[in-house]
């Protein structure tokens, strides 16, 4: 084999090891994340712990497994970092863009605000039988791009279903 | 009356035969449904069947009781949401099956090994219930803080990336799962001056958000891939393939019924423990577990079915509820008159047989109904994506307010569906942050029961060493650790290199 072949073969070697080891956007950022969230909670399960120690406490254990969430977060995390050589160059304001492009496409924005909404509106006590078909139909033509007649189609089944399910046969008193 | 008049009761009376069956068809489809569980669907039942006979009231219950926990493995395989707790091992490898165009058989696989796990249950039901009543009497709270223990090992069983991730998300688990009031104490935690948070993190909820929602969030990604056909001309098992897996099935039925019979551990505890154990014990699996191996459909299957006859032993034998749903029918039973307890096999002897027997319908009628509704149930797969998720939204949403009727239970799905749509997408496994939700009770109650008996943690570790029991398990985990450990995993790849050049 010659050098040059060498060099080549060594070179996909090393591509396909940096696209096993790359990370996913904003990956490094959640154990980051996880890691706040758990400080967050030893914190305060700190505070419970001093007003009544001891190991049967009631803060025992949420003290214990939150300090349990710090340290396997922090393995997380700079097992991440380490990885994350192969993102070498690319500046942080980049990386955000790419993290909130990967972790919040599009569509699932759009499906999450429709989810959020569709909360609201039912805590403000609009009605599930008047915010569900809305809901229903609003995402599946959105998700489907067409077919309008057929959603209308495909919600008023979903809503039967619910009605004989939910309401007729276990008697649950939808909001 | 002897017990074989006793046993044939029911199985003469066409009625109680019509009843169980409806039973089990109905509780297929309840089960399937996240939000709606066997506990909710008994209930109903107490109060619809209050003025009716005892034989026939408690004969529909059974049927839908023994359907619900089959029925909860459906959409575990379909849509990976689990319909019941009892089902999340089932989605582990049931769903890459499902991936694979093999919908139909995992759920034929699911049905038989349903059936065989509810016969077996029975059959320790029957013949040794005094015995195993005994012997979870023995149970100490060290014992179950033990077996909660061996409950989270399974975290090393469920493949993400690495081992922490698995942790990470079980610790968080736990985390949540002790927010809001406790039970011992009654002392606020982490409710933020909140009183929504007092009554807890509701597991069913969790499990609704982590699997449901997040799943369709994270399916929307991929929203215009075409949906996989699914290959319904071999849905039946045959028997090859039934005795090929018949000890692991007999294995996960024994621990499923174990399980069962012990008080406040049912369906769910029993089928992440067997799946655990499946996964450490059988040899080159055709296809790796969590990529649709059909040994790790076989063992939950199987445990959570046999739970069911475990479940009602301390009910018959000491009026203790082995579960909720027994809770819900030791409540039936009594509004008909009868006591559950240690005298029930002398008082009513008749009643004792009469749920053995209608548990054994029940199982006749699963295999039918388990076997003949595949095709309808595969047919969901192929809706489009742009239909499906949608509709799962909603039946996630509406499923966690059934629970309690509580819009507060509604967010909190949603928030753990976000939380699961981030897992998923970074590779974190969400089934561990589910058995912590569902193993801190069982942990924390009894850890500190322990301490308070045993003076001190020392005194808790040492106590071990007094039971038998206590010491069996604890030398169970210590093997279970270390099976996980590399050291372990280098010296069994090279003692299996080794016999397959010998073989060769």
């Amino acid at each position: 084999m010659t050098d040059d072949q060498n060099q080549l073969q060594n070179k996909e070697v090393e591509t396909i090891e940096a696209s096993k080891n790359k990370l996913k956007p904003g990956e490094n950022g959640f154990s980051l994340f996880l890691l706040a969230v758990g400080l967050f909670f030893t914190y305060h399960s700190l505070v419970m712990y001093s007003e009544t120690p001891g190991a049967s406490s009631y803060a025992a254990v949420p003290l214990f497994v939150s300090v349990l969430v710090v340290i396997f977060s922090l393995v997380n995390f700079i097992t991440d970092f380490k990885r994350s050589i192969y993102d070498k160059g690319v500046s942080l304001i980049e990386k955000i863009k790419q993290a909130s492009q990967y972790i919040f496409p599009k569509d699932v924005l759009v499906i999450f605000s429709f989810i959020l909404i569709y909360c609201f509106l039912l805590n403000m006590g609009l009605g599930f039988y008047i915010v569900t078909p809305i809901f229903l139909w609003g995402s599946m033509c959105y998700l489907m791009m067409k077919k309008y007649l057929h959603n209308v189609l495909w919600t008023a089944l979903s809503l039967a279903f619910i009605f004989i399910m939910f309401s007729t046969v276990f008697k649950v008193v939808l909001p | 009356m002897s017990v074989l008049q006793y046993l044939l009761v029911p199985i003469m009376d066409i009625h109680l035969l019509i009843l169980v069956s409806i039973g089990v068809l109905s509780g297929i489809y309840i089960g399937a449904i996240p939000g709606l569980s066997g506990t909710m669907a008994v209930s109903l039942l107490v109060s619809f069947t209050f003025g009716w006979e005892t034989n026939p009231a408690i004969a529909l219950m059974l049927g839908v009781f023994v359907g619900v926990v089959y029925g909860g493995s459906r959409s575990a395989v379909l849509l990976n949401i689990p319909g019941a707790p009892a089902a999340v091992a089932t989605a582990l490898d049931g769903y890459p099956m499902a991936l694979k165009g093999e919908a139909g058989r995992a759920m034929g696989i699911a049905t038989s090994q349903s059936v065989v796990g509810t016969l077996i249950g029975i059959v320790v039901l029957a013949c040794f219930a005094p015995l195993v009543s005994k012997l979870a009497l023995k149970f100490t709270s060290v014992d179950y803080l033990l077996l909660g223990v061996m409950g989270m090992m399974m975290v090393g069983s469920i493949g993400s990336k690495s081992i922490f991730r698995g942790l990470t998300t079980a610790a968080i688990g736990v985390l949540l799962g002790t927010i809001g009031m406790d039970s011992m104490t009654a002392a606020h935690r982490f409710t933020f001056g909140v009183t929504y948070l007092l009554p807890g993190v509701n597991y069913v909820v969790a499990m609704i958000g982590l699997f449901g929602i997040a799943e369709a969030l994270v399916q929307i990604t991929t929203k215009d891939i075409q949906p996989i056909k699914q290959k319904i001309d071999k849905i039946v098992p045959s028997l090859d393939v039934v005795k090929k897996y018949m000890p692991l099935t007999v294995r996960s039925s024994i621990v499923g019924v174990l399980v069962g019979a012990l008080p406040g551990a049912g369906g769910d505890i029993a089928a992440l423990l067997t799946y655990d154990q499946a996964k450490r014990t059988v040899k080159n699996p055709e296809v790796p577990f969590g990529e649709g191996a059909v040994e790790g459909l076989v063992a939950p299957e199987a445990a959570n079915n046999a739970a069911i006859g475990g479940a009602f032993i301390p009910m018959l034998t000491l009026g203790i509820p082995g579960d909720a749903v027994t809770a819900v029918m030791i409540g039936a039973l009594t509004i008909h008159g009868l006591k559950p307890g240690p005298n029930m096999m002398t008082a009513s002897p008749d009643m004792f047989y009469l749920i053995v027997s209608c548990l054994f319908i029940a199982s006749i009628a699963l295999v039918f109904f388990g076997m003949t509704g595949i095709k309808i149930f595969t047919k969901i797969v192929e809706i489009p994506k742009g239909i499906l998720l949608p509709i799962i939204i909603i039946l996630s949403v509406v499923g966690s307010y059934a629970i309690n009727n509580s819009l507060f239970d509604m967010f909190w799905a949603i928030g753990f569906g976000v939380l699961g749509y981030f897992f998923k997408r970074y590779d974190y496994p969400v089934a561990p942050c589910v058995l912590g939700i569902i193993l801190t009770k069982l942990l924390e109650e009894n850890y500190r029961r322990g301490i308070l008996l045993n003076k001190s943690v020392s005194g808790l570790i040492l106590s071990i060493f007094h039971s038998p029991i206590s010491f069996s398990l604890f030398a169970l985990i210590v093997v279970m650790f270390g099976t996980q450990t590399k050291t372990y995993k280098k010296w069994k790849a090279a003692r299996d290199a080794k016999a397959d050049v010998k073989a060769v």
